[in-house]
């Protein structure tokens, strides 16, 4: 719930609950700085509780104040921040900064804690279907933070043209589509975040949400993925040691998954989600690695070995 | 002036016999090899060599003594033992794969020529060891070949064979580099036959750590923040991972971290 508490010509003071969605304060927050208001970090953020309609909701008072041309816009500073716990205890952490390089840019981000225990929202017999051989104990099941961001360019609002004013429209609201598109399909990242353990990064995930909208069009497929066939398996796993073992080509991408190869180490990652760091490849034809069977099906249901082979060809044969 | 061509004849029984060895080094030392010859039959060798001590640099030629088992390179003596093992014929060793890890009985059947290998030991004596170290490296690679004729140890090295050919997927063979590593499976030989024919009861709650005890420890990737652990046994490599956990509940790498760890401690 986002409610007006005073508005003026040169400030704009809002009450945001806590159970206002990420993408429509990110909304907000955009559509206001386009119109010459921004907040001014934590100075302009303090937190409330407000009684509306006969109920108490948390949240916080944030003033928006009409931006002064003179002051320096050209530094990267923090604007907005809000970090709350949502009803199934993840921590969402939105933060707005403005950002310069070249030109003048907001860059917006949430940072997503999951809960210690993701019992209630992992689909575990998603992540079984992958391995006989590997246990999800409470260790391997835990997701790490996710950080992802987006930037757009705000060119000078009071000197722009219509084509760059609807360009701007646009692109903010791409942002916020898709900003609303990870609010509400985040969860489906996790199987494959702890997937992404077995590559031994266990560190925060950073992605854009560019990113996650691919992985939200491939979704249907990712959700159909299973243990996959032998002759899938054996395929994808010889290419993965065609590709490690070749001197020519260090890394390959063809559509969303990537092969680079470092020494005698092949990294894959689909979705920009690293799924497998591996220096032996060909006991997985035996030993079930989770990841490497996930991407093997993937691979297999979207019918992009012919696609590998092909990119592996023609990009050896550009380079002999 | 250089001396006349002179022959020495080498038993092949000889050879395993330290003084007799010391001696051929000295000789060897200040002599240019002129030719050799192996006598299978009458199991001895037969060496054409110029006693030159002007000429000592001349006299770096490399050839057999006993074929595939001893040579002579560079002033020293190279003992090699080697031994093809296949787990298809070490029972014990063959019904832990079977009963208690499917990936790797999957591997066997699927590839069961692949499953041989071989175990390796060597020692190199030179001309200038003492006499004393010649009397105890040829007293370590006898020990060798006495755990090797014992069934219950090749039960043991079969199964960690099998287990380090199954992940490393290498034909490489498994190189026993310090025979008294062995001493110890040998002395508990039977207290680690009971664990292998009743692994469960013995290793369901066992846990694998990452200490230097059981022989775990960290290599770059080559990609940035990517370490990998590795998992040694006799000093084998057997697996590499960037995600040991990934393995925690594997029997086979619990049997072998469970023995290297409890020969740490002397008391299994």
């Amino acid at each position: 719930m986002i409610q007006i508490i005073s508005q003026t010509n040169l400030d704009t003071v809002l009450f945001i609950s806590d159970s206002a969605p990420t993408f429509q304060v990110a909304a907000l927050n955009l559509g206001l700085i386009q119109k010459g208001f921004i907040c001014n970090g934590n100075e302009s953020i303090m937190p409330s509780l407000r009684l509306i309609k006969g109920q108490y909701h948390q949240g916080i008072q944030v003033r928006f104040t009409k931006m002064d041309n003179r002051s320096s816009r050209y530094v990267t500073r923090s604007l907005f921040k809000r970090s709350i716990k949502n009803e199934i205890g993840e921590n969402v952490k939105l933060v707005i900064m403005n950002t310069y390089k070249g030109k003048s840019a907001a860059t917006i981000s949430i940072e997503l804690t999951p809960p210690d225990n993701i019992s209630t929202i992992l689909n575990e017999q998603y992540l079984n279907k992958f391995s006989n051989h590997v246990t999800f104990n409470e260790v391997i099941k835990k997701v790490p933070n996710i950080s992802i961001s987006s930037t757009i360019e705000m060119n000078n609002h009071t000197n722009i043209t219509d084509s760059e004013r609807a360009e701007l429209k646009n692109s903010t609201d791409t942002t916020v589509y898709r900003m609303k598109i990870f609010e509400e399909k985040h969860h489906e990242l996790y199987p494959l975040l702890i997937m992404k353990r077995f590559s031994g990064d266990t560190w925060n995930h950073t992605m854009t949400f560019a990113e996650f909208e691919r992985f939200d069009k491939y979704l249907h497929v990712i959700k159909d993925c299973s243990f996959p066939t032998n002759t899938a398996r054996r395929k994808f796993i010889e290419l993965c040691e065609i590709f490690r073992l070749n001197t020519i080509l260090k890394s390959i991408k063809v559509n969303n998954l990537e092969f680079t190869r470092q020494n005698n180490c092949l990294r894959i990652k689909l979705f920009g989600i690293t799924l497998a760091h591996e220096l032996k490849l060909k006991r997985f034809l035996y030993f079930d690695h989770p990841g490497i069977n996930f991407v093997a099906d993937f691979v297999d249901k979207t019918n992009m070995f012919s696609s590998i082979e092909a990119k592996i060809g023609k990009e050896v044969f550009i380079r002999i | 002036m250089p001396e006349e061509i002179r022959s020495i004849t080498i038993s092949w029984n000889d050879i395993y016999n330290p003084e007799k060895s010391y001696n051929l080094l000295k000789e060897l030392k200040w002599s240019t090899i002129c030719n050799t010859n192996i006598d299978q039959e009458n199991r001895e060798t037969i060496i054409d060599i110029i006693y030159d001590t002007s000429n000592y640099s001349n006299s770096q030629k490399s050839f057999e003594i006993i074929p595939n088992e001893v040579i002579y390179k560079d002033k020293c003596l190279i003992y090699k033992i080697s031994k093809k093992i296949s787990i298809l014929n070490h029972s014990d060793a063959l019904n832990f794969i079977l009963n208690n890890c499917s990936y790797i009985k999957d591997w066997i059947e699927a590839c069961p020529e692949q499953t041989s290998f071989d175990i390796f030991y060597d020692i190199t004596t030179s001309g200038s060891n003492s006499l004393g170290t010649i009397v105890d490296k040829l007293a370590d690679l006898n020990y060798f070949k006495s755990v090797i004729k014992n069934p219950l140890n090749l039960e043991i090295l079969a199964l960690a064979g099998t287990i380090k050919k199954f992940y490393q997927q290498t034909d490489e063979p498994f190189d026993i580099h310090d025979v008294r590593k062995l001493t110890k499976i040998d002395i508990f030989k039977d207290t680690i036959i009971d664990v292998m024919r009743n692994p469960k009861d013995k290793l369901e709650n066992y846990n694998m750590e990452k200490t230097s005890d059981v022989i775990i420890y960290s290599h770059s990737s080559g990609f940035r923040g990517i370490v990998f652990n590795t998992f040694n046994f006799l000093d084998n490599t057997i697996l590499e991972t960037p995600y040991f956990e990934m393995y925690s509940q594997n029997l086979d790498l619990k049997f072998l971290s469970s023995i290297t760890l409890s020969l740490t401690k002397s008391n299994f």
